[in-house]
């Protein structure tokens, strides 16, 4: 290809040239060039290597649909490794090369791979490397792929847009753009979404005329008509994905971006109504050697002409099925060139003699045999009649530096099968075709199969109009006019040159050829589906836009089916890649997630606490002192804990109060353990179960009064607990008179635990704290300094325990005063992780760490409640089940192992050898070194663990490859008779 | 000993054509409901439609029957300015409409939001409210430095 800018014509901007580097070496352009654009401006002609064989390729397409230009580009801090050239602005200081090539793409040292090509054929690493790929995948990924990313990560934020309208317009073509002016007449809210640098497309290139005035200045007055009718009108923007309720996502490239931003901009719209007129891309005509740098879809050359002044070649052959090509040819022959065309179909159309007529010379029946490589591209091409089977065939060879292909257009369908749209083989378009749009969607122009300008505008404007009329509003405009084209005569199905022995490729990007399609049907894959799996075609990141159909075909040919026997695979979003980063958004960082802080997070920061993130929840993990380890600190504050007094940031427990005079009631029908018995002032351990009988929670419930209660999920389960009983408030017992308040973030709440807890707390508050007015278990409302609150005598530790709770807005100020207080009796502050020592010396379960989702009750020792509790509750009939039943389940227990130096991994499982093969009796699920012991614990699920435990048994522990001896015991390893906690 | 002393949430954003201020509101009650999904009832004691049964009354003093104080529990932020709309586009898809609250998801964080006179309010649950604040911050640099519309 000796492609060259003409001193004329295109869009660009001439007064504005932009420098840019390709492989190093200095290149320039012009403002308003896509990166693609300016290559072909200066002469470059290979931009990159095949994927697999390394062959050399040029810049096939001018759009989203281009399979080769995907190259490696950067600009001050900015980096693509895979940026699509043809869609890619040019910028100044720009600087690309080529990516899958060493040290570059003129001088690839991969490339005689190529000449390995009859030794990799579809399939071949599944046949030549499995069931031994590790051995050698990672060479053969160091050799694949694309562009490399840099390690530095991207500090830059992303924004995201949202909206809601009643109209979005998906492509601001001729179509779309009817669409949009039909629906903003009716006075609806309009958001019109088109991929090009500016709205108009195809009316950009090609020669129309609309209510008399060229097709481009039509279609900019309309998006001025449309902005002033206060549509949103969104260039440089794709609409990449169709999801649940007409909502749709787009990703938007805008030129300029602030400082710390990204240009990827993704919005979110919700859609009432949606008008889908996305266009159709133009199929390859596919013959031997039709992957050279040179070869290019006729379309492309028309929009490097007629966009950027861009010349392709000087003697152009075009290769065609159908009359679109004559355009391309006509106009490029007017620019200077030699063009030839060969059209496959015996017949000449009419738009051929319009040809001959601008010195186009036409060979009818013919089609481009081969072409011969010359220079970096193409130097001659043989043409030959369509039908020719063998290279001995008949034929003539000519100068040619650009061969073009036209084989048909296939309608932009990709959005409308994600909705869920399904899709019709139309023999006379020769495409497949919508069957009908999806609910509150309506499909517009090419894509909904129109083939002229003036059915395309008709058929925007209709689907504006229905748009319009579905929310109950009248459009006013009228429909926009272009005068009615001669007919285009038929398409032939021609889908490639019927000679064997040469490879004719079908998926550039993928470096997928006829040959491998004929493969895999023979052996044996022909599913559409298995074809695309086993050969990748169509799996690369143009998603098989210029492939699928031609590689269906073909498969359809290969198997002797028809078309619409083979069908086609399932299109996902996105329609384009969208990079991860817009993607994410502004969810990284420290805005990665919501995360949620208590209420004394400030303080527990000052005190340097070790801060980490549980369940959503930004908590202590304990809090060491200068020159300690966070294992020492843990260590230090459970000892602290039992021998003097600890405090303990839990305000993150939740608060759901249940009102109303059927509360008892309510949740009598939903715990496991008996709640209508409970007498105010008191609190009672509890587990909610699911359906399955399967412990989905604990916690405590305290009664307020005979109306109210007090429930204490689990900190992460609140949000899940506060769902579950409302869903059953809602659907099963709506009658009853029950109203739920998730109070957690009203509330601030300190546990102060151990001996000298009493002390610490009783100058403090107006609530009696002597075990008779407050036992273990119970519960009573007072002042705490002061301010209203409530404590509640309660422990997670097996201390004598007290948690306060003020409203949250004086947590920090109780921290601080709990600390002040308790300095003489040497309180301790302890985290999380200290406190889950704590409960394990005491057996005391963790849920989601000590259970999981085949807990059930007895499996935990907590079978009276389904003995003792004479109503039905949620999850009873799941614990009579002969699988709940069975006396070899998995049962929770104490080990010791038997080297107390030696801390077994959590996750390490109890072995036996059973039938000469390791088998599992359970595993590990917490582990610790408890200070009180001076040893080594652990707490597990083991089969029939109680059994065993009661006997003394040992079992080995297997973790990583090593074993460990360890005793089964009674899960609780400190204060059995609970006299720490009762005093 | 001193008595406790309160701390409310604070915090303020500004920005060219945006700003958002923290409220201590001090009356929020979670109360019975018996209006239609979605409204607002009330002006300057007000209630939010949050869900089927549940609603939520700002101002005046807590009603009889099933009543939880959530004064400490819910921050208030109250944004204004003729870039709010923007911000509040980068965070929701909800469009607002006046005599209207929704209960959603902002940032991710779940709100209830609704327009407050010339401003828009969202009541988010106090342990979200420094996330908030921070993603508002981080929002507003998002925002063009140019001629305020």
């Amino acid at each position: 290809m000796t492609a060259r800018r003409l001193p004329q014509g295109g869009r660009i901007d001439r007064t504005a040239p932009l420098a840019f580097t390709w492989q190093g070496g200095k290149l320039s352009g012009f403002a308003g060039d896509t990166l693609a654009s300016a290559l072909l401006a200066n002469g470059v002609s290979t931009i990159g290597r095949s994927f697999k064989y390394h062959r050399p390729r040029g810049i096939f397409a001018a759009w989203v649909d281009e399979p080769n230009a995907i190259l490696d580009v950067s600009r001050g801090d900015w980096h693509d490794p895979n940026a699509r050239a043809t869609t890619l602005a040019l910028r100044d200081g720009m600087a690309a090369s080529g990516v899958n090539a060493r040290p570059d793409v003129d001088h690839d040292i991969y490339r005689h791979i190529d000449q390995l090509q009859q030794f990799l054929p579809a399939g071949f690493y599944y046949k030549t490397f499995f069931p031994n790929w590790h051995r050698f995948e990672p060479r053969i990924r160091a050799m694949a792929g694309l562009g490399t990313l840099r390690a530095i990560a991207d500090a830059r934020h992303f924004e995201t847009r949202m909206r809601t309208v009643d109209v979005l317009v998906a492509g601001g073509g001729p179509a779309g753009l009817a669409a949009a002016l039909a629906a903003a007449s009716a006075g609806l809210s309009v958001l019109l979404a088109d991929d090009r640098f500016a709205p108009g497309g195809s009316l950009l290139w090609d020669d129309a005329s609309i209510d008399g005035a060229p097709g481009d200045a039509w279609a900019a007055d309309a998006v001025a008509r449309l902005r002033a009718l206060g549509a949103a009108v969104l260039p440089a923007t794709t609409v990449f994905g169709v999801y649940d309720h007409n909502t749709f996502a787009l990703v938007e490239r805008r030129a300029e971006a602030p400082a710390g931003w990204g240009e990827d901009r993704v919005w979110t719209v919700r859609a009432k109504q949606a008008v889908l007129a996305a266009g159709a891309f133009e199929r390859p005509l596919v013959f031997p050697h039709n992957d050279r740098p040179g070869t290019m879809l006729a379309s492309a050359a028309l929009q490097y002409l007629r966009q950027y002044g861009v010349l392709v070649g000087e003697n152009i052959i075009v290769t065609a099925n159908n009359d679109s090509a004559y355009a391309t040819a006509i106009a490029l022959r007017r620019a200077g060139a030699a063009v030839s065309v060969c059209d496959v179909r015996a017949t000449l159309p009419h738009a051929a003699q319009a040809a001959q007529e601008a010195g186009v010379r036409v060979l009818a029946g013919s089609v481009v045999l081969d072409s011969i490589a010359g220079g970096s591209g193409i130097s001659m091409a043989d043409l030959g009649p369509a039908d020719a089977t063998s290279r001995r065939f008949a034929r003539q060879r000519v100068q040619a530096d650009a061969i073009l292909v036209s084989g048909g257009w296939s309608p932009a369908v990709h959005l409308h099968s994600q909705a869920g749209g399904k899709l019709r083989w139309d023999t006379q378009a020769v495409a497949f075709l919508p069957v009908q749009a999806q609910p509150h969607q309506h499909l517009a122009g090419a894509m909904a199969g129109t083939a002229t300008l003036h059915e395309t505008l008709h058929s925007g404007h209709a689907a504006g109009v229905a748009a319009a009329t579905s929310l109950g509003a009248r459009a006013t405009a009228t429909a926009p006019h272009a005068l009615p084209a001669h007919p285009a005569a038929p398409v032939q199905a021609y889908w490639k040159v019927p000679i064997k022995s040469a490879r004719q490729w079908l998926d550039l990007q993928n470096d997928v050829t006829v040959k491998d399609v004929a493969l895999a049907a023979r052996e044996g894959y022909t599913s559409v589906e298995h074809l695309k799996r086993y050969t990748t075609l169509g799996m690369a990141t143009d998603q098989g836009k210029t492939s699928n159909v031609n590689g269906l075909a073909l498969l359809a040919e290969a198997t002797g089916r028809e078309i619409p026997q083979v069908g086609t695979t399932t299109f996902r979003p996105p329609y384009v890649p969208v990079t991860l980063g817009a993607i994410a958004g502004m969810r990284h960082g420290a805005l990665y997630a919501p995360w949620r802080r208590l209420p004394a997070h400030d303080e527990h920061v000052s005190m340097d606490a070790d801060i980490r993130e549980y369940g959503g929840w930004f908590r202590p993990a304990c809090y060491p002192h200068a020159g300690e380890t966070a294992a020492q600190a843990i260590q230090r504050e459970a000892s602290e804990a039992r021998r003097a007094c600890g405090l303990f940031d839990g305000s993150s427990l939740g608060k759901i109060v249940v009102h109303g005079p059927d509360a008892a009631e309510f949740l009598n029908l939903l715990y496991y353990n008996e709640l209508a018995s409970l007498k105010p002032g008191r609190l009672r351990y509890v587990l909610l179960l699911r359906e399955t009988g399967v412990v989905y929670d604990d916690g405590v419930v305290a009664r307020l009064a005979p109306d109210r209660y007090l429930l204490s999920p689990s900190s992460s389960h609140t949000a899940g607990v506060l769902a579950l009983l409302e869903a059953w408030r809602q659907t099963e017992y709506p009658h009853l008179r029950v109203a739920l308040h998730d109070t957690t973030a009203a509330w601030a709440t300190f546990a102060v635990s151990g001996p000298r807890s009493r002390e610490v707390l009783a100058p403090l508050t107006t609530i009696d704290l002597s075990p008779e007015a407050l036992p273990h278990m119970a519960f009573a409302e007072g002042r705490i300094l002061g301010v209203a609150g409530r404590i509640a005598r309660v422990s997670f530790t097996g201390e004598r325990s007290y948690e306060l709770s003020v409203p949250s807005g004086y947590g920090a100020s109780l921290w601080a005063a709990l600390r002040e207080a308790g300095a003489p009796f040497g309180i301790c502050p302890y985290g999380i992780e200290s406190l889950s020592v704590l409960r394990a010396e005491k057996g005391y379960i963790l849920i989601g760490t000590d259970t999981d989702g085949m807990t059930l009750p007895d499996d935990l020792g907590m079978s009276g409640p389904l003995r003792a509790k004479k109503v039905d509750f949620t999850g009873k009939r799941s614990l009579l089940t002969p699988d709940a039943l069975r006396p070899d389940r998995r049962q929770f227990v104490g080990l010791l192992p038997l080297d107390p130096t030696q801390v077994p991994a959590v996750g390490a499982h109890a072995v036996e050898i059973r039938d000469g093969k390791r088998r599992s009796r359970g595993w590990v699920t917490s582990a610790c070194h408890s200070p009180a012991l001076g040893r080594s614990i652990a707490l597990g699920m083991i089969e029939r663990g109680r059994e065993l435990a009661a006997a003394g048994a040992e079992v080995e522990l297997f973790h990583l490859g090593a074993l460990m001896k360890a005793k089964l015991v009674s899960p609780v390893f400190v204060d059995p008779a609970g006299e720490r906690l009762h005093g | 000993m001193d008595n406790l002393h309160r701390r409310p949430f604070t915090g303020t954003v500004e920005a060219p054509g945006f700003a958002v201020r923290v409220l201590d509101l001090p009356a929020q009650f979670y109360v019975p409901c018996d209006q239609p999904p979605g409204s607002i009832a009330g002006a300057d004691t007000y209630t939010l439609w949050l869900a089927p049964d549940l609603a939520l009354q700002v101002g005046g003093a807590p009603p009889e029957g099933f009543v939880s104080d959530m004064a400490d529990g819910l921050v208030v932020f109250e944004l204004s300015g003729p870039r709010a709309a923007d911000v509040l586009a980068m965070g929701s898809t909800v469009a607002l409409t006046p005599g209207q609250c929704v209960r959603t998801l902002f940032g991710g964080v779940r709100v209830i939001m609704y327009l407050h006179g010339a401003a828009m309010r969202l009541h988010a649950e106090r342990q979200f409210a420094a996330f908030l604040l921070q993603w508002f911050q981080t929002a507003a640099s998002a925002l063009p430095q140019g001629q305020v519309p």
